[in-house]
């Protein structure tokens, strides 16, 4: 009887599973599209009436902002605020910043995700209270529950939720969020059909232009408001900065960029594009509708925390069926709201990985669920942070909205700054570019990202005197979490004796070794490995510099129907297969990530193996029948030429397969040249 | 070079052909009592490969020598401890041909880990890469067979080796 590999190590961390365009739009809209049932609101006590057209203004913004972010993504896999900051700042000023605008950026980001989750769980809060009071009179119930008090509380039981599911490892959630967005969908078509014949109906005024501010919306410009004009550039300004957390959650496109299928940049694009037309349609329009439609007298005082529930009462037609409508609105709010603390959870936890990465972050909060395999330290902590926030507001929607969009804009603003002095330093060419490029002979003027840019940093300068809360709570976070990265890598450095990290070949675009989590299989079989596709192809690497075939591969197969095993041998002491494994080497670790890098920038994923053996082709040979492969895809030796390669490993396969077994066919890859051959 | 193309020619999947179970490749096919030969103790392995060439019949013997040891250069081809295959690919051969010899007191070959007691040489066709490999996986296969390589060292008669051979390759089927 044939032998069987045993003691495979099988990389899980590296597992990846690659999601479509439609999930990718789900997952950011359960972020972005969430706001449209508490911006209006929002927006509305800090500006008056008016608050739809900036509404309005912003979701079309959000359309450059998009852009920004797809550039980013076009640079790096990982590209969200945090990494491109970081490369802008190497590329001026080399190490002599330590990364002090990455590390300033990405904590005012987890300012953003640390307030996502508690806006999105008591806005949760707030509907369900504002419905169930509404149904307990007809039920002859004598019940009234306290709204912020019980806003509180549901959000707090949402953060639990969401944190128990994240420590046991959402296995990937796009389904669920798409599942939501059709809820949502269905949801807003009718809410947007009704309101159109509510409007046809009873007739309609549109909102004024000019925005009213509040006295609060003034912050401190408030003793020069007699000189500020409401439409004129500052006052635009204004009103723009108090309605910019309508497009919180882009974000949350440079982190599912990673997951996305290929081709990446065109599903990048075709996400943005889903995001923005969906998110522009549903926020906006439903912002005017409850303008239009809620009566002024009850609209801020019985709905500002619930708007969508306002306006499902004042639509046209009877009353149990604008209930039953409501319900069904609050139930879909429930949802999308819920999903978007989940989104933060999932997006700060990526946010902080790719900062520990960095070694900012001390390797031990780094470390994975024993169990699990989550980064459950990183996740106990912005969930503990969420938990604060929500124990300290209260309940009070206001008032995390005007904290919020503090973190949103700052990060926005070093990140077009950053993509800006990437354009200018980095000429390496790019899947995609921000529209708008002036080129005056040999120069390039980004014109399009300097608008960009000027728009964002204009309107965070103004937020920084008119929103009080914001400046103050986001300014003492932020310098908070930027004091906690700054110890903690210098804590990290000391640890480490002050080694500046090796160049180490083959090291990913991140620069970082990424930590993973091994199973061991005690008998290799497709389904022990998580092989579940009808084709399987073993693609053995050794250099993570050299690649070169893997990567080709994951061009030619398809996702679908295909899995990719990627094996690595580790020599072992017994004979053949019986090597004793133990923890990954540094190389090893070093190979992983570079495997995940290229499987990430594929979007494909695939399997990593690594073997114990003395003998690198039995070990191939061994792994490729074990798992049922059709393929055996390898890189050109540097030791042999291809034919005898080949010959080597028509002897190994011929050692390991039963006489009359299925044939494979195996390629050796190298230099864009091909050497095939299929042996039974 | 006749295996050499640009990988931008054939996609993996258009060049996967639905090949059915193989028909498992008989060594006893290629081997006849006249190419089995004991050989006697304080042979090097070269010369074993000149003396089991000669019994090939070749039309250019020197050439095939030529080839055999200019293969051996790039690295013997070790199946198991002890069986060392020395190939090569001939211009102008019609098909597989193949020697075996035994020397069960080994051969002297420099730099082998064990000495070489069995020595299966084979040509094939220059232009027949892939027949060439199917012979070198289907002797590796045969050569798994618990005990074959012991079996065949006790034995004395070239009839009876090939016997030895058909048997395990039965069992095998």
């Amino acid at each position: 009887m044939k032998k069987t590999a045993r003691n495979v190590i099988v990389v899980t961390t590296a597992m990846l599973s690659f999601i479509s365009f439609w999930r990718a739009a789900a997952v950011v809209l359960c972020d972005l599209a969430s706001t449209v049932y508490y911006i209006g609101g929002i927006a509305e006590q800090a500006i008056g009436k008016a608050a739809p057209w900036f509404i309005l203004g912003v979701m079309l913004f959000s359309y450059a902002v998009r852009a920004l972010y797809m550039e980013s993504c076009s640079l790096f896999v990982r590209g969200g605020v945090y990494r491109v900051v970081k490369q802008a700042e190497m590329a001026i000023f080399g190490n002599r910043l330590g990364g002090l605008t990455a590390k300033l950026s990405v904590s005012a980001l987890m300012f953003d995700y640390v307030l996502t989750g508690p806006i999105s769980a008591v806005s949760a809060g707030l509907y369900l209270a504002g419905l169930l009071n509404t149904l307990f009179p007809l039920a002859h119930l004598p019940w009234h529950l306290p709204v912020k008090f019980s806003a509180m509380v549901c959000a707090l039981l949402i953060t639990l939720y969401f944190w128990r599911q994240n420590t046991k490892g959402v296995p990937e959630s796009s389904g669920k969020a798409l599942k939501i967005m059709v809820v949502i969908t269905v949801m807003g078509v009718i809410l947007i059909g009704w309101s159109f014949v509510t409007l046809w109906v009873r007739g309609f005024q549109w909102p004024p232009i000019a925005p009213v501010f509040s006295p609060e919306a003034w912050g401190w410009l408030a003793s020069r408001k007699g000189g500020i004009a409401p439409l004129g550039l500052l006052g635009i300004t204004m009103a723009f900065g108090h309605t910019l957390l309508a497009m919180s959650g882009e974000e949350s496109l440079a982190q599912v960029y990673r997951e996305l299928e290929a081709p990446k940049i065109q599903n990048l694009k075709r996400t943005g594009f889903i995001v923005f037309l969906y998110s522009m349609l549903l926020t906006s329009l439903v912002s005017f509708f409850a303008v239009m439609i809620i009566p002024d007298a009850v609209r801020l005082s019985h709905y500002s925390d619930n708007l969508i529930s306002g306006l499902t009462m004042y639509l046209v037609g009877p009353y149990p069926l604008r209930l039953a409508f409501q319900a069904f609105a609050v139930f879909a709010g429930f949802l999308i709201l819920a999903g978007a603390v989940n989104t933060s959870i999932l997006g700060s936890n990526g946010v902080l990985a790719r900062v520990g990465e960095d070694g900012i972050l001390p390797d031990w909060m780094r470390r994975p669920h024993p169990r699990f395999g989550t980064s459950y330290r990183l996740i106990n902590l912005t969930v503990g942070l969420q938990i604060l926030t929500l124990l300290l507001c209260r309940g009070d929607v206001y008032l995390l909205g005007e904290a919020y969009a503090f973190g949103v804009i700052w990060s926005f603003v070093f990140k077009s700054m950053a993509v800006i002095v990437l354009r200018i330093y980095d000429k390496s060419p790019r899947e995609y570019r921000v529209p708008g490029n002036l080129r005056i002979g040999p120069v390039e003027i980004p014109f399009g990202l300097i608008m960009i840019f000027l728009i964002l940093f204009g309107t965070a300068s103004v937020n920084l005197l008119t929103k009080r809360v914001a400046t103050v709570a986001g300014s003492l976070f932020t310098l908070a979490f930027f004091i906690v990265f700054t110890v903690s890598e210098q804590l990290n450095l000391r640890r480490k004796g002050h080694h500046a990290p090796a160049p180490t070949a083959g090291l990913t675009e991140h620069g970082h070794v990424d930590q993973v989590n091994l199973r061991t299989v005690d008998l290799l079989t497709p389904e022990a490995c998580g092989a579940t596709k009808p084709r399987r192809i073993v693609v053995p690497v050794r250099d993570p510099s050299n690649l070169a075939h893997l990567k080709q591969v994951l061009r030619e197969v398809s996702p679908d129907d295909t899995d990719v095993l990627v094996m690595t041998s580790k020599v072992g002491k017994g004979y053949q297969l019986e090597g004793q494994l133990a923890a990954p080497t540094e190389d090893e670790e070093v190979l992983f990530t570079q495997i995940i890098a290229v499987a990430e920038k594929a979007g494909h994923s695939v399997i990593p193996l690594s073997v114990p053996s003395n003998d690198p082709f039995y070990a191939m040979a061994r792994v490729a029948y074990d798992v049922g492969a059709q393929e055996l895809v390898v890189g050109k030796s540097g030791k042999y030429p291809p034919e005898i390669q080949m010959e080597q490993l028509a002897v190994a396969w011929g050692a390991v397969r039963p006489p009359a077994g299925q044939p494979l066919r195996i390629r050796i890859l190298w230099e864009g040249a091909e050497y095939a051959e299929e042996i039974a | 070079m006749a295996w050499f193309r640009s990988s931008k020619k054939q996609s993996s999947k258009s060049a996967v052909r639905a090949t059915p179970a193989a028909t498992p490749l008989h060594l006893s096919d290629y081997l006849a009592p006249s190419t089995i030969q004991m050989l006697p103790p304080g042979l090097s392995a070269a010369q074993a490969v000149e003396r089991l060439i000669q019994l090939l019949n070749l039309a250019d013997p020197a050439a095939a020598v030529q080839a055999v040891q200019a293969r051996e250069a790039s690295g013997a081809t070790i199946i198991a401890p002890g069986l060392a295959v020395p190939h090569a690919r001939l211009p102008g051969l019609p098909k597989v041909v193949a020697a075996l010899g035994l020397c069960p007191t080994g051969l002297t070959a420099p730099g082998a880990d064990a000495p070489i007691r069995v020595l299966l040489l084979f040509l094939s066709p220059a232009q027949q890469m892939r027949e060439h490999l199917m012979f070198l996986a289907g002797v590796s296969a045969l050569f798994q067979t618990e005990g074959l390589l012991e079996a065949l060292l006790q034995i004395t008669a070239p009839e009876a080796v090939l016997a030895a051979i058909r048997a395990a390759e039965q069992a095998a089927a």
